[in-house]
């Protein structure tokens, strides 16, 4: 596993990103695709998206279903990547893991390789392997070093408060890598992080299809009512499909009401984690539209920041 | 079917015993309570790859949440151990091992009575409500089994008899 | 917990999937008591979205009212996804016949619905 991964900070201006946005990035947090690019450039990465993009493939349902399905859809977007000369860089972990395993198999497996292969020249595309896949936390980590992003951070975020989530997927590879990228990257932004038992806890958006309840009642209920308790600033997350979770079960939580009756009010904002480095980074909140379109607006967040100022 | 019957002796009346076959499963499903995130995949890849539904209710294994801790979780799954309690228990005769060591339960000599999940020590064999007998995790058929597959977090892991023994072991501080 | 019922996204999913099924099967346990009940390879929740990977090839749409906070957010209106590239779209669902995934989900893709 760990040869895939870079370790040195040599090349990080020769590599070209390509941002793999999916789903739901584009249509739900158009602020977090924002911010992203802000950092992006004011790292001065060779940055760009990645065109002409798929779903994914939520590996949660179509490898349940029909994995030659899941790895030969997946296929097509890495060969999209291979087409266009970029490393496919993910900062949703289910877009992540989706094209990382895919990858993975299909480079242990021949056979698989070979139909999936058989499948794309059909489609009058060409793959070969050889695409890297990279989460964004691994280029931030990895490929620009922490020191780096220290340097670039001109307004520390003391006074924030934050709960954060990484998310289950972005614990493949275990604790020592992408969570503690993102623990130490956080931190160099100046936030304090709020450590709760449950900040390990799946978000519920994989349990969603079969149980709605356990999804939303217990997962998203749980975290937001420590959340709520400890009167945080906001709960951090760096994939997509998290926030859509979050937001599907805030919003059902503020309709229907707490189950327990202790919480009347649902207002902690889920919050991305490149909106804290792009604020830490010295850019206003209007540069990327933080309060644009979201169910919770993060309002007392932006008024603190400025009043810190 | 694997298993010869034969008598035991000593009680008052003389009841029908299962042989046991010491034939085991190379390897078992092993679970990390410390990476394991409540996601539930597993549970609803095993319930999708045996009744092509997503309902947690018709998995074979279990995820809970620990009540000891707050935010961890523990996994009942069957480790189709050596000498199966299920085994020696069922009154019907109705479960068995099969060539590669997985312990079974026959679904045509069932009779549902369920003391199979009572001698179980966590409780795997569950009621089958339509077809009114129990069930269990079949290890699915000796391929690489769909739970471990779907885990998000490589917490459910597939390994190797002895060496889950000890990984166990030191997970227990033993 | 407290309440029984679900909640309305989750009955809407329910409802989309049941919406794009011609085989009703609550109809045809009524007409039909003995037969045994049919399983479909997709389950009703999952239908709506998978519907919208063969439309779409992605899961959300982009509609007026998120091209107007992509504005707002300084960003194009239209993400350079497969929405502003229907091709890439065609493409997969060109795959996906090919691979006869539509054939396996029981989803006609010509008619557009789940059809068995």
């Amino acid at each position: 596993m760990g040869e895939t991964r870079l370790t040195t900070n040599s090349n990080v201006t020769g590599e070209k990103y390509g941002y793999f946005l999916g789903c739901v990035m584009p249509a739900k947090m158009p602020w977090a695709e924002k911010a992203t690019f802000l950092v992006a450039n004011k790292l001065g990465l060779n940055w760009d998206y990645m065109k002409e993009t798929l779903c994914c493939v939520r590996p949660g349902v179509w490898k349940t279903l029909d994995p030659d399905t899941w790895l030969t859809m997946t296929g097509q977007n890495l060969a999209l990547a291979e087409k266009q000369g970029v490393t496919l860089v993910d900062s949703c972990n289910g877009c992540w893991i989706s094209h990382y395993e895919a990858l993975e198999e299909l480079k242990d497996e021949p056979e698989k390789m070979e139909m999936v292969k058989e499948h794309l020249r059909k489609a009058n595309m060409d793959f070969q392997g050889t695409v890297k896949v990279k989460h964004f936390l691994q280029v931030l980590y990895e490929d620009v070093g922490i020191e780096k992003i220290k340097a670039n951070i001109t307004n520390p975020l003391t006074n924030v408060r934050v709960m954060r989530h990484v998310g289950c997927h972005g614990r493949k590879l275990g604790d020592d890598v992408l969570p503690r990228y993102f623990d130490e990257i956080l931190k160099a932004t100046g936030v304090q992080l709020v450590n709760t038992p449950y900040d390990s806890m799946c978000c519920g958006l994989l349990v969603y299809f079969s149980d709605p309840k356990i999804a939303i009642y217990r997962n998203v209920f749980k975290k937001f009512k420590f959340a709520q308790d400890l009167a945080v600033d906001g709960i951090v997350v760096i994939c997509s499909g998290c926030y859509d979770q979050f937001d599907r079960g805030v919003k059902v939580l503020q309709e229907e009401g707490d189950p327990t009756g202790e919480i009347t009010e649902f207002d902690i904002p889920v919050l991305h984690f490149s909106e804290i480095l792009a604020l830490a980074m010295g850019y206003k909140p209007e540069d990327f539209g933080m309060d644009v379109f979201r169910t919770v607006s993060p309002t007392k967040l932006i008024s603190k920041i400025k009043e810190g100022k | 079917m694997a298993t010869q019957v034969k008598v035991s002796r000593r009680l008052r009346y003389p009841v029908t015993v299962p042989a046991i076959n010491e034939k085991v499963t190379e390897n078992v499903i092993i679970h990390d309570p410390s990476l394991c995130t409540g996601c539930m995949q597993c549970m609803i890849g095993c319930a999708y790859s045996h009744y092509k539904t997503y309902d947690l209710n018709y998995s074979l294994l279990y995820v809970n949440e620990d009540p000891a801790k707050l935010g961890s979780w523990v996994n009942a799954n069957c480790s189709h151990c050596v000498s199966p309690m299920c085994l020696a228990s069922c009154p019907a005769l109705a479960i068995y091992k099969d060539d590669l060591g997985i312990v079974r339960i026959s679904a045509l000599t069932c009779i549902g009575c369920g003391i199979c999940a009572q001698a179980c020590p966590i409780a795997i064999p569950r009621p089958d409500t339509l077809k009114k007998i129990y069930v269990k995790c079949d290890m699915c058929n000796g391929e690489y089994p769909n739970c471990v597959k779907m885990c998000s977090t490589n917490a459910l892991r597939l390994m190797h008899r002895e060496e889950a023994f000890k990984f166990v072991n030191t997970m227990r501080g033993v | 917990m407290s309440t029984d019922k679900h909640p309305k996204s989750w009955d809407k999913l329910i409802d989309g999937g049941k919406k794009n099924t011609t085989h009703k099967i609550e109809e045809e346990i009524e007409i039909y008591p003995w037969r045994k009940s049919f399983m479909s390879t997709a389950p009703d929740v999952a239908k709506p979205s998978l519907k919208r990977d063969f439309e779409l090839g992605l899961v959300y749409p982009i509609t007026e009212q998120v091209m107007g906070a992509r504005k707002a957010c300084h960003l194009d209106p239209m993400p350079p996804t497969a929405h502003k590239f229907p091709e890439m779209a065609d493409k997969k669902r060109a795959i996906l016949d090919d691979m006869g995934t539509g054939k396996k989900l029981a989803f006609d893709t010509k008619k557009r619905v789940y059809d068995y």
